[in-house]
């Protein structure tokens, strides 16, 4: 439905509604104008506000609107190192996203592929209904079984434990997605392939999966994005050796001070990662957040 | 292309292993022990089998229809706010007589991909009451000071604008790039005939909008649904239980009282309700498809 127009070369869609040159400044226009100035503050004030707390110091954070120019300073980053693991959490949420995002990429997209290829709709609609509901299911209905699960494997609070989970939280979705990708990948290009005397798995590695290429992006920054911003399952599955970088944010909140400072500087250490592969190959975001329906 | 029985299991083999250990067995379990009196603190006493004695419970709980209230409070008003301010935003992005709204297409994307963990703890200290920036700003133009997250209605307006400060780029992406792929012909003829850009948009833009417009409120309703991260970091489902949603309010019954039993008779409530709505969106989604 939607895709048929996007398909079109960037340039030609633009040609057929081309700008209009020096247009007159309306009211209407310059407060679109203002309303779009506005929408990038809000955007991105809370996030710059971040940055701005986390390189000041207490005395001038609690103090108001004065914060806002601040000696920089960056002894919550030196506190927030000497007292915490902060390291060693970033670590963990590090190797948990590449590793899932690998793990979820190969065994998904192998998956994706077999459904793709089912010719019995009702099975094929029900695995896929069923590999959906585990996408939209509540993380928080799921926690007391895998804890208890974990907890009798010996898998509690290990980093083995947490892979096995965050591959099961992102499975369904790469696999919705990847089964999607291959959807459109032209049959005849396939049968082409075995009549050539490809065995299936051969047409999988050497013909589909290269013209999916986009779609492995695309699934991949967001099981990344994902997994690297999960935060419910590290916070019941692990206690210390495991926890991730969002698991750790709660304990600077003490029952009768919270240290806003090391906490918003721990915070934007975290989220360094996300958003420079997010916005790196951001085009590739839209589509995958959308469940595949948008191109 | 034709596969044999081999080539699927082949294909499908882990994913039907990991399926089965990391969901047939959770969901199972959940299903199970819903119909057990069962609590982690008291090991000696068992886990007997009770019928539906968790449901009786649940069911004459006040503190659960509550939950469910506030659950449902919160996924329409934040979905409906989505939405609005997504469809308004898209629209304005979509116009070419503006300039920065190819930057604003990229800032945007910032709030999506925060970690909705640090988004909520962000808030907490922006709407402090005392110190945060927001009651600053009010306080220096002169307006009152807001109890943004002590008072019970302003709590649960907080935690509701917070997910919708998130998830409203969501909106304007896919709406956008609906608007976007929208076909010229029927725009052209509604200028022959004079229609109003307000008729326009209402009688052409949306139902052709549909498809796009029923993925975007299904994606947002689900999330929603089941938004935890946020409201335990900004108010922890308080003050009291202003802002005690169904994820934190099952949250509070496994890992705070450990009475399993119950948490998993909460939980396959939240399941069945989920499985409705989305076994209503995969048709939708499959109808858009074709």
């Amino acid at each position: 439905m939607v895709e048929r127009s996007s398909e079109l070369p960037q340039a030609e869609r633009k040609s057929r509604t081309p700008p209009p040159k020096r247009a007159r400044w309306t009211l209407g226009r310059v407060l679109a104008q203002a309303a779009i100035v506005t929408l990038i503050i809000v955007a991105l004030f809370p996030f710059l506000f971040m940055l701005r707390v986390a390189f000041s110091s207490a005395r001038d954070y609690l103090s108001g609107i004065g914060v806002l120019s601040a000696p920089i300073t960056f002894e919550n980053f030196a506190a927030v190192y000497g007292a915490t693991e902060l390291g060693l959490y970033l670590l963990n949420s590090l190797l948990y996203s590449v590793l899932t995002t690998l793990i979820v990429l190969v065994i998904g997209s192998m998956a994706g592929f077999g459904l793709s290829k089912a010719r019995n709709a009702l099975v094929r609609d029900n695995i896929m209904f069923f590999v959906l509901s585990t996408r939209m299911g509540p993380p928080v209905v799921f926690a007391v079984p895998l804890f208890l699960l974990l907890t009798s494997l010996l898998l509690i609070d290990t980093r083995i434990g947490m892979l096995l989970v965050y591959t099961f939280y992102n499975l369904a979705f790469a696999i919705w997605l990847m089964y999607g990708f291959f959807g459109e990948v032209p049959p005849e290009v396939e049968e082409a392939a075995l009549l050539d005397g490809l065995s299936p798995l051969s047409v999988f590695s050497r013909i589909s999966l290269p013209l999916v290429v986009p779609g492995l992006m695309a699934t991949g920054i967001l099981v990344f994005i994902f997994t690297w911003n999960e935060f419910f399952f590290a916070l019941v599955l692990t206690r210390d050796v495991a926890k991730t970088f969002p698991a750790m944010i709660p304990q600077f909140f003490g029952a009768f001070r919270v240290d806003w400072g090391q906490m918003l500087a721990a915070s934007a250490m975290g989220v360094i990662p996300p958003l420079v592969f997010g916005l790196l190959i951001r085009r590739y975001l839209v589509r995958g957040l959308s469940l595949g329906s948008v191109k | 292309m034709h596969l044999t029985k081999r080539h699927y299991l082949i294909f499908l083999g882990p994913t039907l292993l990991v399926l089965v250990v990391m969901v047939a067995f959770p969901t199972a379990y959940v299903l199970i022990t819903s119909f057990r009196e069962f609590n982690l603190t008291d090991p000696a006493a068992g886990k007997p089998f009770v019928g539906f004695e968790n449901y009786a419970t649940l069911l004459s709980d006040p503190a659960f229809f509550a939950a469910l209230w506030k659950s449902v409070l919160f996924t329409v008003a934040s979905v409906a706010l989505t939405f609005a301010l997504g469809m308004a935003i898209a629209l304005l992005l979509n116009r070419r007589d503006l300039s920065g709204t190819g930057l604003t297409r990229t800032v945007i994307l910032v709030p999506l991909i925060l970690t909705p963990l640090v988004i909520g703890a962000m808030y907490r200290f922006m709407l402090e009451r005392d110190n945060g920036i927001i009651n600053e700003i009010l306080a220096l133009v002169g307006l009152e000071r807001i109890p943004f997250l002590a008072n019970s209605t302003w709590a649960m307006i907080s935690v509701i604008l917070v997910d919708a400060w998130q998830w409203t780029p969501f909106a304007v992406l896919v709406l956008l790039a609906g608007l976007e792929s929208l076909p010229v012909e029927p725009f052209e003829a509604a200028r022959m005939d004079g229609a109003s850009r307000w008729g326009e948009f209402w009688n052409i833009t949306l139902p052709l909008l549909a498809p796009v417009i029923a993925v975007v409120l299904l994606i947002r309703t689900m999330d929603a649904f089941r938004e935890f991260d946020k409201i335990f970091i900004l108010t922890g489902g308080g003050p009291g239980t202003a802002t005690q949603t169904l994820p934190i309010f099952l949250y509070r019954a496994g890992f705070q009282d450990f009475n399993m039993g119950f948490s998993a008779a909460t939980g396959v409530i939240m399941l069945i309700i989920v499985t409705i709505v989305s076994s209503f969106y995969v048709r939708r989604i499959h109808a858009a498809g074709e």
